[in-house]
């Protein structure tokens, strides 16, 4: 198992020479090219109970800790606005709207049953005229330089295989002067709380997955990704490291959660 | 928890509420849309600010200013909560201005909007019941409130002027409202008197010891 302030690369090179690259997926050691796949199977997997899943594991308060990071964004009429792994598009309806009809925001999510159940939702809330979807590795985003005036991914960083190159990548698509917003699971603050915080990801969410979605493992995955995520420490030389300034991070409901902020120069 | 977000999640979906039930809101706040309005109010940590949507129908955005939004306003709007209730005359913002109860920078005209928008918010609370249950219902609900607080009101009525016709006639234990007036009258005609006599009795002194009142 991987420990929580280990070095930041999440890639490993095997131990002999010829030996492939392993990462982490939950705290299963697995090939590196294999992530991405399996990821992808615990997203098709809870694709269409997703948003009622969020409501019941956090109590709602995802949503609280949504508008911060709206809070956070800055974001005017007339931007672009990028929202990575944007699942069910919480946040790129609410950016739609603070962009206007002169601005654009696009979501991207490298799982296609999540994209669908987003489009699906936005389109149903009639957001269609500056909304975009891709389908897009943060490894590999498919945008020229400096596009976007923001950038979020919420709750999608710790999914990601090389998490170095996901930053890079999006360091490359910001606009200089944009800013990029990264909500994640992160490390309680208090050590009681932490207990109490292990037992309930561990003990009750997989029960809750398997109650309300039919799938206790997908929520195993989603606890133990959580404790394989870097810390708020972590994260923050992660972001300065592939060039990002004044980063900065906010722990919310004693450090579950963490909003990182860098911006490009 | 994020306790501004909370705030603010409870203020927008309250306002939006309200601005939906009445409909005529969309066409007086079309002076509100695409605007922004920052409100600082004097007993709470977080600075609000309004974002009004450009499209029809009106709805507004309530989020907390962190340290670094630049993102400008078009009015700003800083107060206190005890002011809040006399915004929703539009006419008093001049007054409360000129008090220092309110501060306004920016477009005032945007201010007043808000202000009337709030203000004079028209809702058929019973159509809005009627929506969601039926008209029968709601219209029989609202029928015995009514009726209920109009009886209040005259029970109300009637037991203060027995308890007043009791203390001031048949026993009187409090003195009659006339009786009070004359009182006082008697009180100011006393004052009057005494502050005469101060006024004479410090000119008598005064010329009493002046140089030509010992002569005389």
């Amino acid at each position: 198992m991987r420990d929580d302030n280990s070095p930041a690369s999440d890639v490993s090179p095997g131990a002999n020479q010829g030996q492939q690259e392993t990462t982490h997926f939950g705290f299963k050691q697995v090939d590196a090219s294999q992530k991405a796949s399996l990821v992808a199977g615990v997203f098709d997997s809870v694709a269409a109970k997703y948003d009622v899943m969020n409501d019941m594991m956090s109590m709602g308060i995802h949503r609280l800790w949504k508008r911060y990071t709206l809070d956070c964004s800055g974001v005017r009429a007339g931007q672009h606005v990028l929202d990575l792994a944007g699942g069910t598009g919480d946040l790129a309806a609410k950016f739609s709207k603070m962009v206007g009809a002169t601005g654009k925001v696009v979501l991207a999510d490298i799982n296609d049953s999540m994209l669908k159940v987003g489009r699906d939702k936005l389109r149903d809330k009639g957001l269609v005229s500056n909304l975009e979807y891709v389908q897009a590795n943060a490894e590999a985003l498919p945008f020229p330089d400096n596009s976007f005036d923001c950038i979020t991914i919420a709750f999608g960083l710790r999914n990601v295989t090389d998490k170095d190159k996901a930053l890079a990548s999006m360091f490359r698509v910001l606009k200089p002067g944009g800013r990029l917003l990264v909500l994640e699971f992160s490390k309680p603050t208090n050590d009681t709380f932490s207990k109490v915080y292990d037992w309930y990801s561990f003990h009750i969410l997989p029960k809750m997955g398997q109650a309300i979605a039919n799938d206790s493992e997908s929520y195993q995955y989603l606890a133990e990704s959580i404790r394989m995520h870097p810390d708020q420490e972590t994260l923050k030389s992660m972001m300065e490291n592939v060039g990002f300034d004044q980063v900065t991070y906010h722990n919310m409901t004693g450090g579950i959660v963490a909003l990182h902020r860098g911006f490009k120069f | 928890m994020p306790a501004a977000q909370l705030a603010c999640a409870a203020i927008e979906a309250v306002l939006n509420a309200l601005i939906s039930f009445d409909r005529s809101a969309t066409s007086r706040g079309k002076a509100l849309q695409s605007k922004r309005v920052g409100v600082t109010l004097a007993e709470s940590p977080w600075p609000l600010a309004f974002q009004f949507d450009a499209d029809a129908p009106l709805t507004v955005r309530v989020h907390e200013r962190v340290d670094d939004d630049s993102t400008p306003v078009d009015c700003e709007i800083s107060l206190s909560i005890s002011t809040l209730s006399e915004l929703s005359d539009a006419s008093q913002i001049t007054g409360l201005i000129k008090q220092g109860r309110l501060n306004v920078d920016g477009d005032i005209q945007v201010a007043q909007a808000f202000s009337q928008l709030l203000g004079e918010l028209d809702i058929d609370w019973e159509e809005q019941l009627a929506s969601r249950t039926n008209d029968v219902f709601a219209h029989q609900l609202f029928s015995s409130v009514k009726s209920a607080a109009n009886g209040f009101s005259r029970v109300a009525t009637s037991l203060h002027n027995t308890v007043r016709n009791a203390v001031l006639e048949e026993k009187p234990i409090a003195a009659h409202p006339i009786a009070i007036a004359h009182f006082s009258d008697q009180v100011d005609a006393l004052r009057q008197d005494t502050d005469r006599l101060m006024v004479r009795l410090e000119q008598l002194e005064n010329s009493a010891n002046s140089p030509q009142g010992k002569n005389a």
